[in-house]
Parts: structure tokens; C-alpha cells; sequence
């Protein structure tokens, strides 16, 4: 095998574990995903083999937490757990956070996980118990700074017992050094268990984002995203969904707000393995001048998977000529009793609607990100939680420069 | 107030207003009638600023400025409103923030301080009362949902919020039931004043029967055809359009 770029970074690491060095070698012989694989197709990761590869150096504490939430805070700083920026005092009783140092090893074809289970310095267990309702979100907050040419791997996992239920909010944001953040989080939900995720992707404005969440779901289980993605110069998301038994089901709600020289690809793969399970994905992009996003929505029903309901919408609003928005969705269906309706539009701002706006006093300016923000606002209308909805519109509105209201 | 002299606007390059002259002073209500395609929501539009409508000729004042080097926000801001013959739906803004959001635009264009949430909410409950919209409906996404009537209510309640100077309603009265006429007539005369005008586009003469126009206008492929006093709407009720343009 020819050399890589990464194996310096890796031998760098010095003294690898025996499992390291397994799920590299499997990086080595899958490569980096390149345009040429459909899946890759509007994402060039390219830039990473020539720079970005070195272990993240451990940077200053910070603390940003979403306005609003209290509860858990758990902040990791160039990848690692940086415990004084943390308020992890006091955990609501049923939920436990342990960290370690071994990553366990991927077991996927998927490069950037595995070469995320060579480098990850740390391991984020987040476990809840049978039957507990964690009434306060559990915030993650990822943070890179001072990290030039360097990566920070993260892997998170999170186990939820039988009819436990958990509200996770992520948020990924970095300086304006030129990083990559790579994300594996890894979710199993037991019988009737509930996990609301919420994802603020805010990452600096030269990064490279990469976020692989797998979710295994059991019978009756719930997983329900709402994702905002706004940041970082490469962003790539791949949301893995199996629906293992019967009454599992996923809501995903992606927005992607992209502006010049942002380049942002959401992938899922909706998978019902078993009968009578459903899903529901809507997503939302919002795309400025030269900016492009992708929306790649999977479902795959297997033969045996009779009365699934797979649900799939995506609407784009370009801003300008030079704005692309791709929106594929892609049907896999070997059942027959099955109801799977897919939607996209790709349009502009409503010419009337904006009119209307203005006749009644709004700046044009002004109008355009009122018709914006309520389009964002619309997918994250099902959001129970006040604090967390109205978090989403406020991160729409720093989109805008606009001070949130 | 308003003085329209000579106006031409074209359409995708054809002419629908040919030549259009008119003045509105403080106080008065103008009725302004005419059957369909002679080019009274395109004289709306053109005084309201939308794209599209390209003036070709003709000047407009109005409170002695050049309209028509205004953009539509600045026309707003300057006291102008146009109630919409087909009111937009906007999913995802309430109506409480687009009032209050247009409102402070306004005030903020007029050098006034903003009004703050609570005096918001009181000059908006009082106004919706007044037109019969209850609290619920203010809180509902524009328009979304909402009959042929309500949204002409809402148009109304739009309106005696913002408390323009010179309204412009565009076939305000098409599609009401007899109660809903009744409910905007009323909206439309507590706006009467010394200081305001308003210019009633209507194709029909009903609702000139609770809202009494000063003058009345017959607008006949692109010009104003004849000029009376209210009781030229009855005419050209009994009459026809046809016969009074010959």
C-alpha cells in the first residue's frame, strides 16, 4: 500500500493500541470517500489528505452554552473533555456520563469512522437508565480553537434503557482557524425509549466539518432530530437509522443555510428492517450567492418490512442565480405493502408575499430575512421544547448578522 | 395630498394606464370604479411601488414629495397603505409579528421610537376588537387558514394599526357577505379624518353605501372617463358601465 499523509499523524500518536492500529489499518485500506462514489458526489474532502491531520492540541476553555438551557453541560475543547468548562455537577438521577480513553473500533465500512477510532482521544459514554425520564437536556458543546492544519475526532455514545427518555442538545462551533472536527455519535434506544436531538452545527468559517451518527432503534423507540446546519467551509452529515422493530420511528428535520464558499451535504439512510415501523425527514435550505447544499435522503424497506410509512420533503429557496441546491432522494423498496411519498421543491423568496412585506414598511432587506427565518422556523415547528425552538430562530437570525430577538 | 398628472404604466410592455390624471386632498374619499381590465389594481400597484409596473410617462406627489422615486418600504413609511384584493399567506409569521415588526419599521423610518411589546400588544387587541378579530386569530400565521372575510378583516385591522395617512383599498369589498361589509365599512370610516384621504378601487357600487365617497371616478381602459359626486355610483349601477362611458 502506498503511503499516506496520515501515517505520520498516526505514528505520531506513539504506542497505538492494538485496536487503533486495526481501525486504521481499516482507514488505510478504504481511503478517503472521493467524488468519484455517488454517495461523495457533492462533497470533496481532498483538502484533508494535504492538511488538517494532526492531533488537535489541547486549547483554552471556553464555555458557550445555548441560551436558556440549564442543565448538564459536558464541553469538549479541541477534542477533549475539558472539565472546567463543564458543569456536569449534580446529574439528574438515571443519567450517567463516563468517559474513557479506548474508543471501541467501528465495525463499519466507513472511513471516517474508523480513522475517528484511531485518533479520537476520548470515548463520551452517555447512559440512561430503564424508565428514566431526564427531565433537563444534556448539552454537548464542541469546541476547536487555535487549531491550524489540525483535527479533532469526537465519538460520543449514547445508550437509552427501555422507556427512557433524553433530550441532547450538540452544538459544534470553532475560531477561524483552518480545522477539521470529526464526529461519530452512536445511539441505541431500547424498547420504548425517546431521544429528542437537537444539532447546532456553528462551526468556524475556514473548518471542515464531518458528523456520522448511527441509531439503532427497538421496538416502539423514538428518534427525533432537528438539525440547523450554518457553519464550517466543508460540511458533511450522515444520519444512519435502523429500524430493528416493529413501532420504531425517526423524525429528521435538517435545515442548511449556506452562503459563498460554504459547501454543506446531508446524507441519511433511513433503513426499516422489520414491519410497521415509520419515518418522517423534512429538510430545509436556504442557500446565498455561490453557497451549495445537497440533501440526500435514503429509505430502504426490506422485503419483510410490510406497512412501513416513510415520509421524505425537502425544500430549497435559493437566493441568488449562483446558488445550487441538490436534493435527491433515493426510494430502496422490497416490500409491497408499504406507504413512501417523497416531495422537493427548489424555488425563490415569493415575490408576493415579499411585496406585501414591504408595503407595510419592511426594508426589502428586512422582509427577505422575515419570509427566511419563518421558512427555517416552519421545520422546527414540532419541536415541543419553547427554549430549544426558539434557539434554532436565533441561530437563523446570526445567519443574517441580525441581533437575535 | 396625492396628484397624479398624465400617468402611462405598461405591463410586460404593454400600456394599461393611458394617461391618468387625479388629485385627492386632505379629507376625501374618492371612489374609483370601472369595469374589469381597465386598469384600477394596476393604478394601485403602480402607487404602491410593485415591480413590474413600469411608469412610461406622468408624474405622481404626493404630501409634495416625487412618489415615484420612493421605494415601497419609504412609500409605506411616508403614510401610504395598500389593502390587498387578494391578501398574501405567509406560513411561519404571526400576525402579531408582522404588525409589530411592519409598525416599528415605520416608526423607525419616521425617526419615532419603537413601540415596546406591551403597548404593542394593547393598540393591537384594541384594534382587532374593534373589527371583531379575536386574540386567537392575531396569533395565527398571516392570512394561513383564514376565509375570503377574515382576510379582508385582517386587512382592516392591518390598517388601523399602522393608521396611514392615504389607504388604498383594492377591491377590499369583493367576496364579503353582508356582516363582513358591514365590519370593514365601519373599519374603513373610523380612518376618515381632516388629515387622511382614501381612494376606494371597487367594481361594484354596494360598498359605497356604508362607506360615502366624496367623488367618484369611472376608470375606462386606462383613463378616467368621467368625474361626479357619489351619486354617480347609483347611475352606473342602473345603468351599466357600457352606457356611462359612451
Amino acid at each position: 500500500m502506498a503511503d499516506s499523509p496520515f501515517d505520520d499523524a498516526f505514528a505520531g500518536l506513539g504506542g497505538a493500541s492494538a485496536q487503533r492500529r486495526a481501525a486504521y489499518d481499516r482507514f488505510r485500506s478504504l481511503g478517503l470517500p472521493s467524488r468519484r462514489q455517488e454517495d461523495w458526489k457533492y462533497t470533496d474532502l481532498a483538502g484533508l489528505d494535504r492538511a488538517r491531520l494532526a492531533p488537535a492540541a489541547t486549547g483554552p476553555a471556553v464555555s458557550a452554552p445555548v441560551a436558556g438551557l440549564d442543565g448538564p453541560l459536558l464541553v469538549l475543547t479541541n477534542g477533549r473533555v475539558d472539565a472546567d468548562a463543564s458543569r456536569m455537577g449534580d446529574l439528574p438521577a438515571g443519567l450517567e456520563i463516563v468517559t474513557d480513553g479506548e474508543p471501541a473500533s467501528t465495525g463499519a465500512d466507513n472511513a471516517l469512522a474508523a480513522l475517528n477510532a484511531a485518533f479520537a482521544p476520548q470515548a463520551v459514554h452517555v447512559r440512561v437508565a430503564d424508565g428514566a425520564a431526564i427531565d433537563r437536556p444534556l448539552q454537548l458543546l464542541y469546541r476547536v480553537t487555535d487549531a491550524d492544519a489540525c483535527a479533532a475526532h469526537v465519538r460520543v455514545r449514547v445508550a437509552l434503557g427501555a422507556r427512557a427518555a433524553l433530550t441532547l442538545v450538540e452544538r459544534f462551533e470553532g475560531d477561524a482557524s483552518a480545522y477539521w472536527q470529526n464526529q461519530v455519535l452512536d445511539v441505541a434506544g431500547e424498547t420504548g425509549s425517546t431521544l429528542i436531538h437537537a444539532l447546532f452545527q456553528a462551526e468556524g468559517p475556514r473548518s471542515v466539518h464531518s458528523g456520522l451518527t448511527r441509531v439503532a432503534l427497538a421496538g416502539g423507540a423514538r428518534y427525533r432530530r432537528f438539525d440547523l446546519q450554518t457553519g464550517a467551509e466543508i460540511a458533511r452529515n450522515e444520519v444512519h437509522v435502523a429500524a430493528t422493530e416493529a413501532g420504531a420511528h425517526a423524525d429528521i428535520r435538517v435545515a442548511q443555510m449556506a452562503r459563498a464558499g460554504q459547501s454543506l451535504d446531508t446524507r441519511s439512510y433511513l433503513d426499516h428492517r422489520v414491519a410497521d415501523t415509520t419515518s418522517d425527514q423534512g429538510a430545509r435550505a436556504v442557500v446565498d450567492a455561490q453557497g451549495r447544499t445537497a440533501f440526500q435522503g435514503k429509505v430502504h424497506v426490506a422485503r419483510d418490512a410490510q406497512r412501513t410509512d416513510a415520509q421524505q420533503q425537502s425544500k430549497a429557496i435559493l437566493l441568488d442565480e449562483t446558488a445550487e441546491a441538490n436534493t435527491k432522494p433515493e426510494l430502496e423498496i422490497y416490500a409491497d405493502d408499504v406507504v413512501c411519498a417523497h416531495g422537493a421543491t427548489v424555488g425563490q423568496l415569493d415575490a408576493a408575499a415579499l411585496f406585501y412585506l414591504v408595503q407595510r414598511g419592511l426594508p426589502l432587506a428586512e422582509a427577505k430575512a422575515l419570509l427566511i427565518e419563518a421558512f427555517v422556523a416552519d421545520l422546527f415547528g414540532d419541536l415541543d421544547d419553547d427554549t430549544l425552538r426558539d434557539a434554532f430562530v436565533a441561530a437563523a437570525q446570526v445567519w443574517f448578522g441580525k441581533e437575535p430577538s | 395630498m396625492l396628484k397624479i398628472d398624465d400617468l402611462h404604466v405598461s405591463v410586460d410592455g404593454t400600456e394599461i394606464i393611458k394617461g391618468l390624471s387625479l388629485e385627492v386632498k386632505p379629507g376625501e374619499v374618492h371612489a374609483i370604479m370601472g369595469p374589469n381590465g381597465a386598469g384600477k389594481s394596476t393604478l394601485a400597484s403602480t402607487l404602491a411601488g410593485r415591480d413590474a409596473y413600469e411608469v412610461t410617462a406622468g408624474s405622481v406627489h404626493y404630501a409634495g414629495k416625487d412618489l415615484l422615486a420612493l421605494a415601497p418600504h419609504e412609500r409605506a413609511g411616508e403614510g401610504i397603505f395598500l389593502g390587498f384584493q387578494y391578501p398574501v399567506e405567509i406560513p411561519g409569521v404571526s400576525n402579531l409579528n408582522f404588525l409589530r415588526t411592519a409598525l416599528n419599521a415605520q416608526r423607525r423610518y419616521r425617526g419615532e421610537p419603537e413601540l415596546n411589546g406591551a403597548d404593542f400588544m394593547k393598540l393591537a387587541k384594541d384594534k382587532a376588537k374593534d373589527l371583531e378579530m379575536s386574540l386567537d386569530m392575531l396569533k395565527r400565521f398571516v392570512n394561513v387558514g383564514f376565509s375570503g372575510g377574515e382576510k379582508k378583516r385582517n386587512e382592516m385591522v392591518q390598517m388601523a394599526v399602522l393608521d396611514p395617512k392615504l389607504a388604498i383599498l383594492d377591491e377590499t369589498d369583493s367576496g364579503l357577505d353582508i356582516d363582513a361589509l358591514k365590519t370593514v365599512s365601519q373599519g374603513i370610516n373610523a380612518l376618515r379624518g381632516s388629515d387622511r384621504a382614501i381612494l376606494l378601487i371597487t367594481h361594484y357600487q354596494r360598498l359605497l353605501d356604508y362607506v360615502v365617497p366624496d367623488h367618484v371616478h369611472v376608470l375606462a381602459d386606462g383613463r378616467i372617463v368621467r368625474s361626479g359626486g357619489k351619486d354617480l355610483a347609483h347611475e352606473l349601477e342602473a345603468q351599466g358601465y357600457a352606457a356611462a362611458v359612451a
